[in-house]
């Protein structure tokens, strides 16, 4: 039965016990991601040279790196896991920087799929999937252009690689010596240390290496679904809000920072973007309006990266995770402050949505190819 | 800049908007009626009604747009059957609106209603109904289903009343200019009256049932 009494009705927002539950709920699970990519960095280091020469050898052309990060973004339908991972890797020495960097752009654009996938709830009616579809593929343009601009430019001249090594020194001369010992660091590292004593007391100690990954990456994954369900459960009031502005002041800086800082407070970028695609779908939001909003979810996402280098070992995991916010940036900067510019992503969305609504297989062959052959045909050939 | 990231209720926020359209809308009432029945000039009062109109329109797309947010961003947590009511009863406040603007521009025209033999008999029901959306608002604000059982059946009575005298209207061998304009009040006051019920019906009705008052099916309030 319908609660017909509003002053009844179940309240929307939590009481605060429920929000400092929430709030403590969060802490707990970023310290378990931050125990994960300790604990995946660790399982890597005990891996052999030899069969991660072998695993990553693969991954060594930037192409390859690309597809890579396209790929396993896909499968797990989250950057933030991919990118978490890729910070252990390198913060394990496995990967270098410079390899790792076309995975973060792989990343970027795998993130895509899931607001595309959002858009197809919108297929029933052409208009509407007209809008949605736009707003959707004009993240995927945004990433693609942008890798298409940055990737050769960091294969010719290492430009994101040198930036992110400068920033790395310069914010990292204010920072404690991120290979010492810190209150922080311990306190990641010792769950780590005993899950090795546990699994040495076990008899395991052969497999340490696959049983600390597997037990990593599964750490990251589920920590960060919980860090966003808790925090979208805190936010959501305070979201709402936030959209409203936007809507009724329009595009712009503001827009840009709305989505940045949303996608900060949920650590989803997915989430941020899936939620435009409706509000473009029905009209009350353009996608000219939609675009910084998606801008700044694309940089509010490398604050999991920045997050995870917390528990590398090495310097260059902090790296790598500038790199991503560079990345981001440099892709702002190119398609964002120039109004003819800006149209291109806005423009190329527009017209793949109208050729979508034409033909509706267009939208499968769409989905599947950039996402799924492609890297994997990519990956093959390499 | 963080301002915009203030914590909101915004259903509350849906709500606060509701019981402002109704106030809105019982002023518009007066306006209009003033100008037709009463001694106020058209024109002192078109600048206030006009505002207060486009001030409703607003507020309703507004809402619209809220609910829309609300439910792209909270998913599956959404009351869609609140949601569906509040979209509903905005409508029907809006149109309560458009009524009363009907019922200026009959004023605006220069129909002459205040002086006739009829004019105390046509002020006594445009009170009558002022006092219905007075009572309506407040049974409505304060979801008091006891009261709205007792509303309804009392506007449904009206609406039959106002029937009679729009038939009576047209049926009647009065010139044109006299029987016309109060056919078209007489219509007016009824939709009037009947939106009103409609928005009241979602106090204690089912949401598929919205608009079709019926007690023995109503959710709220039965004995």
């Amino acid at each position: 039965m319908r609660e017909s009494s509003w002053l009844r009705r179940i309240r929307p927002f939590p009481p605060w016990n429920d929000t400092a539950v929430r709030l403590a709920l969060t802490l707990l699970f970023l310290y378990l991601f931050l125990v994960g990519v300790k604990a995946l960095e660790t399982g890597i280091s005990a891996f052999g040279a030899d069969l991660v020469d072998q695993v990553f050898g693969s991954v060594a052309t930037p192409l390859a790196g690309l597809a890579a990060g396209v790929l396993a973004t896909v499968l797990v339908q989250s950057s933030s896991v991919t990118t978490a991972t890729i910070v252990a890797l390198v913060g394990s020495g496995v990967l270098s920087v410079e390899t790792a960097v076309p995975m973060v752009m792989g990343a970027n654009i795998g993130t895509t799929v899931t607001n595309t996938l959002a858009s197809l709830g919108h297929v029933r009616q052409n208009a509407y999937f007209k809008r949605a579809f736009a707003a959707a593929t004009m993240h995927d343009y945004f990433n693609i252009l942008s890798v298409a601009l940055l990737l050769p430019l960091e294969v010719a001249f290492g430009l994101i690689s040198r930036i992110s090594v400068w920033l790395t020194e310069a914010v990292g001369s204010d920072l404690p010596d991120v290979s010492s010992s810190s209150p922080i660091k311990d306190a990641i590292s010792a769950p780590v240390s005993l899950l090795q004593d546990l699994i040495e007391a076990l008899g395991l100690a052969a497999i340490e290496g696959p049983l600390l990954l597997i037990i990593g990456i599964s750490l990251i994954f589920v920590a960060l679904w919980m860090v966003t369900r808790q925090m979208k459960a805190l936010m959501s009031g305070r979201i709402e809000n936030a959209i409203n502005n936007v809507l009724s002041k329009g595009a712009g800086v503001a827009a840009m920072a709305v989505g940045m800082l949303m996608t900060v407070a949920v650590q989803s970028s997915s989430i941020t973007t899936s939620i435009l695609v409706p509000l473009v779908a029905a009209g009350v939001l353009t996608i000219r309006n939609a675009f910084p909003v998606t801008l700044g979810a694309n940089l509010g996402t490398t604050v999991t990266a920045l997050l995870a280098s917390v528990a590398a070992a090495t310097s260059d995991a902090l790296t790598i995770a500038l790199a991503h916010v560079t990345f981001n940036v440099l892709g702002i900067l190119i398609f964002y402050p120039m109004r003819r510019v800006r149209g291109i992503p806005l423009y190329l969305a527009d017209r793949t949505a109208e050729a979508a609504v034409k033909r509706k297989s267009l939208v499968a062959i769409y989905v599947i190819g950039l996402f799924i052959v492609t890297p994997i045909a990519i990956l093959v050939l390499s | 800049m963080f301002s915009i990231f203030r914590d909101a209720d915004q259903l509350q926020s849906v709500e606060d908007q509701i019981n402002e359209m109704l106030g809105s809308a019982r002023r518009m009432f007066d306006l209009a009626c003033g100008a037709l029945l009463m001694d106020q000039s058209p024109t002192d009062v078109s600048e206030e009604l006009w505002s207060l109109d486009k001030e409703l329109n607003k507020t309703e797309r507004g809402i619209r747009r809220e609910l829309l947010i609300h439910g792209t961003v909270r998913g599956a947590e959404v009351d869609q059957g609140l949601m569906l009511v509040y979209m509903s009863i905005t409508k029907d406040i809006e149109r309560i609106g458009d009524y009363c603007k009907n019922i200026f521009d009959l004023a605006n025209l220069g129909v002459e209603l205040r002086s006739g033999s009829d004019a105390d008999g046509l002020r006594q029901h445009a009170r009558e109904v002022a006092d219905l959306l007075t009572e309506g608002s407040d049974a409505f604000v304060n979801q008091d289903s006891n009261a709205v059982h007792e509303l309804i059946p009392k506007i449904r009575a009206l609406e039959d009343h106002f029937d009679a005298h729009v038939d009576t209207n047209l049926k009647s061998e009065k010139p044109g200019y006299v029987a016309a304009p109060r056919a078209l009040l007489f219509r007016y006051l009824k939709r009037i009256a009947s939106h009103s019920s409609n928005v009241l019906s979602s106090v204690v009705m089912p949401v598929d049932r919205l608009d079709f008052y019926k007690k023995s099916k109503a959710v709220e309030g039965q004995s």
